[in-house]
């Protein structure tokens, strides 16, 4: 190795971080009390050894996917150590800094451990200690006064996937939130083609199923950071002679380690989609077979109202829209004349044109093939920044196939047009007939819990009536649109990670008359808060289970590790709580244990239904489910869940907005060529780090020896406004600002800057970066499957020293 | 003999230190110390690129202590606090150590840490291995390879644990060991090659 300078590694200690720690601004001493702190239990011995030790068995992170299943050393009653669980397949023995960071992050001054009442202005940070009674029974009374005045939709209770919440909001009768407008940007395109995803852009098939593909193009994810548990499939496949490309507008760890990096303009995925499929038509390296038999691309199209034509007219009075087999859609069969699609023997044209009845009609395919003519290369390269060969080498290897399209939720996903670019994609695919084969898969595969196999377990039922209201509009809008809501439950921080555009937000929550934070941890949305409420962690219970859930590829159980730390309480303790002061409490399971039990008798598959706590936890709190040693693969018989069961490229809904199928539009803010941009010359990337899962482990003290949130940009970008590494910098749009220490980089894209999500103010230097990011929506967005996304990286800034 | 060893992949290798944190757990280290860090090579900044925008490349580089077979730390030391076991690990005896700091003075990979002052444990209590010795104030530590669980059958913890399965642990004595065919893949190599400290750690990829 040409390593020669002991300096390298001399000087490396100090870039590895230690500095980062000593340098963060800790503004929650006095959540940590010295007499709660002795509740912990001082180090005391002088020597590890000599406690009584046990191993219990939970599972981590659903926010990543990951769900580690966990083997945790308890000794003298306190966490030492967190280690990956030995008792299943080698496969699944899976963990990450993050999951290990927890032996100091449960203890963490992070922690809230008291409950605290707001005893300043809403938003000035000033609370005072309460009791458990005085809190709840002040907030349910409140809620009592609010809904009596102004009806049970008056609250709002919203719950982050870590919570575990499940009977709140009924018992309230209250709202929930709504389209969150989070990680759906590219399912929102992408899974009405596939009738699969449910707006996230779930992928068809597990990574495992790498290792099957000739080509796997990775576009938007950084799986290598964002999914850790699963990285090694990243490494099988491209050891089992996949090649590996990763297209990214930064040199990202996922780009750092493929066979090839394709930098691309922020914003433009969509382009360079359309400009492959422009190839792959061009060129005649379509499947035509499949596209015939298995697309919606040979259907028939009203020319004058962009409608596909069916078989009968349909009655617009109707509750339900019909199926493609109630009401068949039409195709030219043989004879040149329109013929319901499904009919026996039928051999559908993919190009002509017809009349049906008055309609001139036309098939998708024709309507696909003008709509790209002119997405060529030349095109294609002037939006992306990608030049034309590569993107005929792309395009060719993609119709070559075995191939994969593999996409994230951290990059594109956060422009406003990344619909446009999972609908690209989902023509990519059906053009290709590259879906549901091996090898051949679509769609985002990050994180084991959502990319493996599934089952359903069962539910807890509640009495009749007893349900949440219905939602009267996403929480996003009820900062600017009239509503009910007058009281906000959150659990989890859904003020600084849940909504763009910060000032709103802030005014929104002034003009709230309770807003209640429930979590472990102290975020920066509990500052919001008029009450904030400490939870366990998912470490802690006061019951031998607390929950049951389906990790990657097994079902896992949440046992009790250690005893709940301070006067924190689990999630289930708290809703009980609600439901005696509601009246309700019998409605409820007895305790955590009950409700396990429900979980996992009601499970849909017979084998786990049968299972036994005491069976799992001999199995060390882990099961695997049916039939995983073949990688999850859906519809492999080439039967989608559409409407016509075929891979559905036309969206009709979307004629009006000229996006029946995909056709490019710049993102709202962060276009290369928008005039904002002599004010505003940055677009700030707001992207997933391995160091985090959104907000959490911000706090984590062995997560700071490596890390601090930074904002990083070409050395030249930050030269040209004499900043350098370790300085300072103001943030600013006409949104807002924040300040952060700067890092030049080159792996950052020359015009762009990246900080990692969940930068909030008590890890920055100043300010929220949700302060300066974009909450446009788009007018589409009502029409898309979950709503418009929020466009959290459509967000241009500029930089200065602070 | 037997001759303990650790291979790293760089090829697989993403930087993201979860061998960094298992280590710390594990051996009990204190907070200002690891014993095994995670450097982006060539680099001022984590995750940083050598290079000019787009043509980059970027290598993690995990740094141990290499378990040299010929260990300048060893003949720095001069009470024999740090010696090589009949493993062939380099271990420390901490009864013995004088907290004179030559073996730090000595290893060319920056691989020890010392304890300067009382250590500090976030949380404040004693995690990890309950058979991992705690270090008091005045002596030095490094990686041990897991002494306490390579004693036995068990591979090192940062083995265990590496997400992209890029460390392979083994003896370099048995000839038909995966460790041992790895060190005959091309590319195989040492840090600083030309110390002559003929480190057991090395690199592939």
């Amino acid at each position: 190795m040409e390593l020669t300078r002991r300096g390298f590694l001399k000087e490396s200690l100090a870039a590895c971080g230690m500095g980062a720690a000593a340098s963060m601004v800790m503004p929650y001493g006095w959540l940590a009390p010295a007499a709660a702190h002795a509740a912990v239990g001082p180090a005391g011995a002088t020597s590890a050894d000599g406690g009584e030790e046990r191993i219990a068995c939970t599972y981590h992170q659903e926010h990543c996917g990951g769900m580690c299943p966990l083997k945790c050393t308890v000794r003298n009653g306190r966490l030492v150590k967190v280690e990956p669980n030995d008792c299943v397949d080698d496969r699944y023995e899976t963990i990450c800094l993050k999951g290990i960071a927890e032996v100091e992050h449960v203890y963490g001054a992070g922690r809230v451990q008291v409950p605290l009442k707001r005893s300043g202005e809403r938003g000035s940070n000033e609370f005072v200690q309460v009791s458990w009674d005085e809190a709840l029974d002040d907030i349910v009374a409140r809620i009592q006064g609010i809904q009596e005045t102004h009806g049970n939709d008056a609250v709002m209770v919203t719950a982050s996937s870590e919570a575990n919440f499940p009977f709140l909001a009924a018992m309230l009768g209250a709202q929930t939130g709504g389209n969150t407008g989070i990680d759906v940007g590219t399912g929102n395109g992408l899974d009405p083609a596939i009738g699969f995803g449910g707006g996230y852009a779930m992928a068809t098939a597990e990574a495992r199923d790498w290792v099957n593909a000739r080509f796997v193009l990775t576009v938007g994810s950084n799986f290598c950071e964002s999914s850790l548990p699963q990285v090694r499939l990243f490494f099988e496949a491209k050891e089992a002679g996949a090649n590996m490309i990763v297209v990214d507008p930064h040199f990202s760890t996922t780009a750092s380690k493929a066979d090839e990096w394709v930098p691309i303009e922020t914003g433009t995925d969509a382009a360079l989609f359309l400009a492959m499929a422009h190839v792959i038509l061009n060129e005649g390296l379509g499947d035509a077979v499949f596209m015939a038999a298995h697309t919606s691309l040979p259907f028939l199209v009203d020319v004058r109202t962009g409608s596909l034509l069916r078989e009968h007219v349909a009655d617009p009075a109707a509750e339900e829209p019909e199926t493609g087999v109630q009401n068949p859609f039409l195709v030219i069969g043989s004879d040149g004349a329109p013929v319901p699609y499904d009919r026996a023997g039928v051999e559908p044209a993919l190009s002509g044109t017809t009349k049906v009845g008055e309609a001139q009609a036309r098939t998708v395919y024709d309507l696909l093939v003008e709509s790209l003519s002119s997405c060529t290369p030349a095109w294609g390269a002037d939006i992306t920044g990608v030049v034309e060969e590569k993107i005929v080498e792309l395009a060719r290897l993609y119709a070559q196939g075995p191939s994969t399209i593999a996409l994230g939720w951290g990059g594109n996903d956060k422009l406003s047009n990344a619909d446009i670019a999972g609908h690209a994609a989902a023509v990519l695919a059906g053009i290709t007939g590259n879906i549901a084969k091996p090898g051949a898969n679509i769609g985002v595969f990050v994180g084991g819990c959502w990319n493996g196999r599934s089952t359903t377990l069962g539910a807890w039922e509640l009495p009749e009536g007893m349900e949440p209201s219905e939602d009267e509009m996403a929480a996003y809008d009820m900062r600017e649109k009239l509503n009910n809501v007058r009281a906000y439950i959150c659990c989890g921080d859904f003020m600084a990670q849940h909504f763009a555009h910060m000032a709103k937000t802030e005014d929104w929550a002034r003009s709230l008359d309770l807003i209640v934070s429930i979590d472990p941890y102290f975020t920066e949305g509990a500052k919001w808060a008029d009450y904030v409420l400490p939870a366990t962690t998912r470490f802690e219970l006061d019951a031998e289970v607390g929950n049951a859930k389906v990790g990657y590829n097994q079902l896992v159980l949440q046992n009790k590790v250690i005893d709940p730390l301070f006067e924190a309480k689990t999630d289930f303790w708290i809703q009980k709580e609600f439901a005696r002061r509601l009246g309700v409490e019998d409605a409820l399971p007895s305790d955590s244990v009950e409700l396990v039990e429900t979980l996992i008798s009601g499970a849909e598959d017979p084998e786990i239904g049968s299972l036994t706590i005491g069976q799992i936890n001999k199995n060390h709190g882990a099961w695997p489910l049916p039939d995983i040693d073949e990688p999850r693969q859906e519809f492999a018989d080439l039967v989608f869940a559409t409407s016509s069961g075929r891979l559905d490229l036309y969206y009709e809904n979307l004629v009006s907005f000229g996006q029946a199928l995909p056709a490019w539009e710049p993102p709202v803010e962060a276009w290369r060529d928008n005039p904002k941009r002599a004010d505003f010359p940055l677009q700030l990337a707001n992207v997933r780090t391995r160091f985090h899962i959104h907000n959490q482990f911000n706090d984590a003290r062995w997560i700071q020896q490596y890390f601090e949130p930074t904002l990083d940009a070409n050395p030249a970008d930050l030269e040209a406004r004499g900043l350098a590494t370790g300085d300072v910098a103001e943030v600013f749009n006409d949104r807002g600002s924040f300040e952060v220490r700067v890092q030049g980089n080159p792996s950052i894209r020359p015009g762009s800057a990246r900080l990692c999500e969940g930068a909030t103010a008590d890890y920055l230097a100043r300010g929220n970066m949700q302060s300066v990011t974009n909450d446009t929506m788009i007018e589409r967005g009502s029409e898309l499957l979950c709503g418009p996304v929020i466009p959290f990286s459509d967000t241009l800034v500029e930089l200065r020293k602070a | 003999m037997t001759k303990l060893a650790i291979a790293i992949d760089l090829d697989r290798c993403v930087g993201c230190h979860t061998c960094a944190n298992a280590c710390k757990m594990q051996n009990n280290v204190p907070m200002g110390m690891l014993w095994n860090r995670i450097l982006t090579k060539d680099c001022d900044v984590i995750d940083g690129a050598v290079g000019e925008y787009p043509a980059l490349a970027r290598t993690y580089l995990p740094v141990q202590c290499q378990h040299c077979a010929n260990a300048p730390c060893q003949k720095a030391c001069p009470t024999g606090a740090t010696y090589k076991d009949e493993k062939g690990r380099v271990e420390v005896d901490y009864d013995k150590c004088i907290g004179c700091r030559m073996c730090m003075a000595a290893c060319p990979y920056n691989a020890r840490v010392f304890n300067w002052d009382d250590p500090v444990r976030e949380p404040g209590f004693d995690y990890g291995d309950a058979r991992v010795p705690v270090r008091a104030k005045g002596v030095v530590e490094k990686c041990t390879l897991c002494k306490e669980r390579t004693d036995g059958d068990e591979v090192p913890l940062c083995v265990r644990v590496c997400p992209a399965r890029a460390r392979i642990f083994g003896d370099l004595d048995d000839p038909d060991s995966e460790i041992s065919r790895a060190a005959l893949r091309s590319g195989a190599h040492h840090l600083l090659e030309e110390k002559g400290s003929r480190p057991q750690i090395f690199y592939i990829g």
